[in-house]
């Protein structure tokens, strides 16, 4: 558990939108591989990444809320969507879109491997989560991992959507800007 | 005990268009805020947290009114009540409250509580403050009973429940009620 993480810059980078940028893990997180920009952007030498901790990667933004969720999702098998703020070997950091798949073996049916797949997010989008796992964070830090939870699942409540619409939601956001959804608000 | 603000008499103007938002555990305790609900109080967001509502509690508000409320939600049924809230400031700001009841899906017993408020129009208001006053001046001289008393032969007078009463009240009128039906039938 002891990951020495380096100090975060504050400077974002962008996360490549035409290349593949995955990577794959086993049971327990540990990275199996990664495609050439995952390493790439990581600022990580393929080898020092493989058989790492995913959460090498993990930016102390992030509130715990959401890997919380993640794991209890994933170890019972099933895919998850979640929004990353990831960091990188030399502090930078970089927001992705993820989308986690579960490989089961054929025969035993046991987990496997976790492959999880990035994509680029909208910049209001990133903007409107920021703000989210800021608050999040700030309730984790001042009252418990517990608190934390039910805040997102308030958050949630109040637009009256489960984590994965209010995810689906997020990857489609660019096109709630128009004109019929602000009248919509008005109602 | 809470230790609540003293209050000023001033009243804050609310934006008629947006809802102060709240999750609760059965107790009333505060599990989420949304964010105007913390620019309006001004409270933020981890003082509020696992802080019981009635935190906000105007000493001008009658028992009997949140006796109304908690009876009507513990036995599962939605209520729009009128209620006067305490900022932090020791400010105070009128709403109507409307809430979501949340159970458990495999006992089916209530988990939660969430509360969407919005300004209360001035004309319900109108009717509604004095009618306030004469249940808290009930309740201090003689006890809640009294003013449940007085609350229910003040209904029945007019006929209808208290949820009744309050959407007759804030129902829209004249050319805004025509607006809005012709706007609803747009969507």
């Amino acid at each position: 558990m002891n990951i020495l993480r380096p100090v975060p810059t504050g400077v974002e980078i962008k996360l490549p939108s035409e290349r593949l940028v995955m990577s794959k893990t086993d049971a327990t997180g540990g990275i199996v591989s990664a495609s050439q920009s995952f390493v790439e952007l990581s600022g990580y030498k393929e080898g020092e990444l493989i058989t790492s901790s995913h959460s090498l990667l993990k930016h102390p933004d992030m509130p715990k809320t959401i890997f919380k969720i993640l794991w209890d999702r994933l170890n019972r098998g099933l895919p998850i969507k979640l929004i990353v703020k990831n960091l990188t070997k030399c502090g930078n950091h970089y927001w992705a879109f993820t989308s986690i798949e579960v490989k089961r073996d054929r025969d035993t049916k046991e987990i496997r491997n976790f492959i999880a797949y990035r994509t680029p997010i909208a910049n209001h989008v990133k903007e409107s989560i920021a703000t989210l796992y800021r608050q999040i964070k700030e309730v984790e830090e001042k009252h418990s991992l517990e608190a934390g939870i039910n805040f997102l699942h308030g958050y949630l409540d109040e637009k009256r959507l489960g984590y994965d619409d209010f995810m689906e939601k997020m990857e489609n956001g660019a096109n709630e800007k128009g004109f019929l959804s602000k009248l919509k608000n008005i109602f | 005990m809470t230790q609540r603000p003293t209050p000023t008499g001033k009243e804050i103007r609310l934006d008629s268009k947006k809802h102060i938002v709240s999750k609760t555990d059965t107790k009333g305790n505060i599990l989420y805020a949304n964010d105007y609900f913390t620019e309006v109080s001004g409270y933020n967001k981890s003082e509020l947290i696992g802080t019981p509502h009635n935190i906000l509690r105007h000493p001008d508000m009658p028992k009997a009114i949140f006796k109304l409320m908690w009876d009507s939600i513990k036995s599962n049924q939605n209520i729009t009540a009128v209620v006067k809230n305490l900022a932090k400031s020791g400010d105070h700001y009128w709403i109507v409250t409307d809430f979501d009841i949340q159970k458990d899906p495999n006992t089916g017993a209530i988990k939660n509580y969430i509360a969407y408020r919005q300004a209360a129009p001035k004309k319900v208001v109108a009717v509604i403050e004095p009618l306030y006053k004469t249940l808290k001046e009930i309740e201090d001289k003689h006890d809640i009973e009294a003013s449940f008393e007085y609350l229910t032969g003040y209904l029945q007078e007019k006929n209808m429940g208290y949820h009744q009463f309050i959407e007759e009240l804030a129902k829209p009128t004249g050319m805004a009620a025509m607006f809005f039906e012709a706007m609803k039938k747009l969507f």
